[in-house]
């Protein structure tokens, strides 16, 4: 009897162990396949702020945590803005979306760099994603938060000047021989 | 020599010149009526809203700055060549709709010398706008050798297109007959002979495609900018794209004199 408590004890605690485990992984936001779930993708900067046309550099992490080597995997960035506000083309932030990791031996790290540069103002969340080169996903890094603040500038390039004083100096040359064809000449006068 | 002798050699010499009298007093009626100054500040402002705009991105990193001052340099080029074109399709059949081209032609100047004064006297519009667009092009240039390249790029490329599609504009004004019908047909062949360099995704994924935009003096020249200004292409690369504009000028430029002998009063009505 007191076998058969123990047996079910046992059971239950490797079932509640498994239930835990699983939602841990739900509360992480990480997509594993069964095997892999050693690694561990992370975006850095968590949070960001920079200015209209400011370049942003994203360092990626990948971590292999597990006993085996990874397969070949390919990183992939995504850029969204969760209150869907603006409407987002990560092409537009970065040319190349998809990176080439390569098999992570057991215990390395890769760091992949993204320069991104924002085309418009407004809260946005950048993620990567881990995948083997079948598409299916790997893992998912944590959501890092990017605002991009609007940016004005009144006289870029000095144009300014340039862009107002050469139709005012025409319009003025414009008023100037209008006005010198409407005066009446001496000898109109006579 | 006779008193008669030298009234038939004055006579003559003058005719000779005559294309000098015709470009003397149409660049007159150009620049000293509101016409010219008109057009010329209508280009002014459209080249001023798009710098503005252009170097707006480009002091953002929008915007690549040779990316810019080629937007700018290209526009100079399709808005010069449209107030050259809107000035010679003007030049003959404004006159006959006007009823002045009998006067003109009743005078000892050589039809062919009136067309040809009236050619260069449109041409100084091309020249007006290359002096306007200048000032744009050299305070966004990011270092003197892309302000070079700009300034050369205009100068030749865009000098040549204008003056092909200037000369079309008279020739087609000489034939016919409403000068509503010249400005129309002129303006249009410009935007048609404009549109494959706007179009680069169909353009180049079709086989004849760099053939027809090497064989179009227009899109020759304005890719020409970009192969220059944008891609930083080496201007030894650049001499295919020179060949339809050379050829266009010289042809349609011909083509306007040699239609001269064919010029008419006809009923403009």
């Amino acid at each position: 009897m007191s076998r058969l408590a123990a047996l079910l004890i046992a059971l239950l605690t490797a079932a509640l162990l498994a239930i835990s485990g699983s939602a841990s992984a739900h509360a992480a936001g990480a997509t594993r396949s069964p095997g892999t779930r050693s690694i561990d993708v992370r975006v850095d900067p968590r949070d960001a702020s920079v200015k209209l046309g400011e370049t942003l550099p994203l360092h990626v992490t990948l971590t292999n945590n597990g006993a085996e080597a990874t397969p070949e995997l390919v990183l992939h960035l995504d850029v969204t803005d969760p209150t869907k506000s603006t409407s987002v083309d990560p092409e537009d932030w970065t040319s190349t979306l998809t990176k080439q990791v390569g098999a992570i031996p057991p215990g390395d790290t890769r760091v992949v760099e993204w320069i991104v540069q924002p085309i418009s103002s407004g809260d946005f969340v950048a993620y990567a994603v881990a995948l083997t080169p079948r598409s299916r996903t790997i893992a998912a890094s944590n959501a890092a938060t990017i605002r991009v603040e609007h940016q004005q500038t009144l006289n870029p390039h000095g144009i300014l000047g340039v862009a107002l004083g050469v139709p005012a100096a025409l319009g003025a040359l414009l008023l100037v021989q209008q006005w010198m064809a409407r005066r009446p000449r001496n000898s109109d006068q006579r | 020599m006779t008193t008669t002798e030298r009234a038939a050699r004055q006579h003559q010499e003058r005719a000779r010149s005559g294309w000098r009298v015709v470009l003397r007093k149409e660049t007159a009626d150009l620049w000293l009526s509101a016409k010219g100054l008109s057009v010329l500040l209508a280009f002014s402002i459209a080249l001023s809203v798009l710098a503005y705009l252009a170097s707006g991105d480009a002091a953002i990193n929008l915007l690549d700055a040779r990316e810019s001052v080629g937007v700018v340099v290209k526009t100079a080029i399709g808005l010069g060549t449209l107030t050259a074109v809107v000035v010679s399709a003007d030049a003959i059949s404004g006159e006959r709709e006007r009823g002045t081209l009998e006067a003109l032609l009743v005078t000892p100047v050589a039809r062919r010398d009136i067309v040809t004064g009236k050619l260069l006297a449109a041409s100084t519009m091309w020249l007006a706008a290359l002096v306007v667009a200048l000032p744009f092009v050299v305070v966004m240039a990011d270092g003197p050798r892309v302000g070079l390249d700009a300034v050369l790029v205009l100068v030749i490329s865009g000098g040549l297109v204008a003056a092909a599609l200037t000369a079309l504009g008279l020739a087609i004004s000489s034939f016919v007959m409403s000068n509503r019908a010249s400005l129309a047909a002129s303006i249009s062949i410009l935007l048609m002979l404009a549109a494959p360099s706007q179009l680069p995704a169909i353009t180049k994924s079709a086989t004849l495609g760099p053939v027809l935009i090497k064989a179009n003096p227009v899109s020759a020249g304005l890719t020409l900018a970009d192969n220059v200004l944008v891609k930083q292409q080496e201007w030894t690369e650049q001499w295919i794209y020179l060949l339809s504009p050379i050829l266009a000028t010289i042809a349609l430029t011909a083509a306007a004199i040699l239609l001269a002998r064919r010029l008419q009063l006809g009923d403009a009505r």
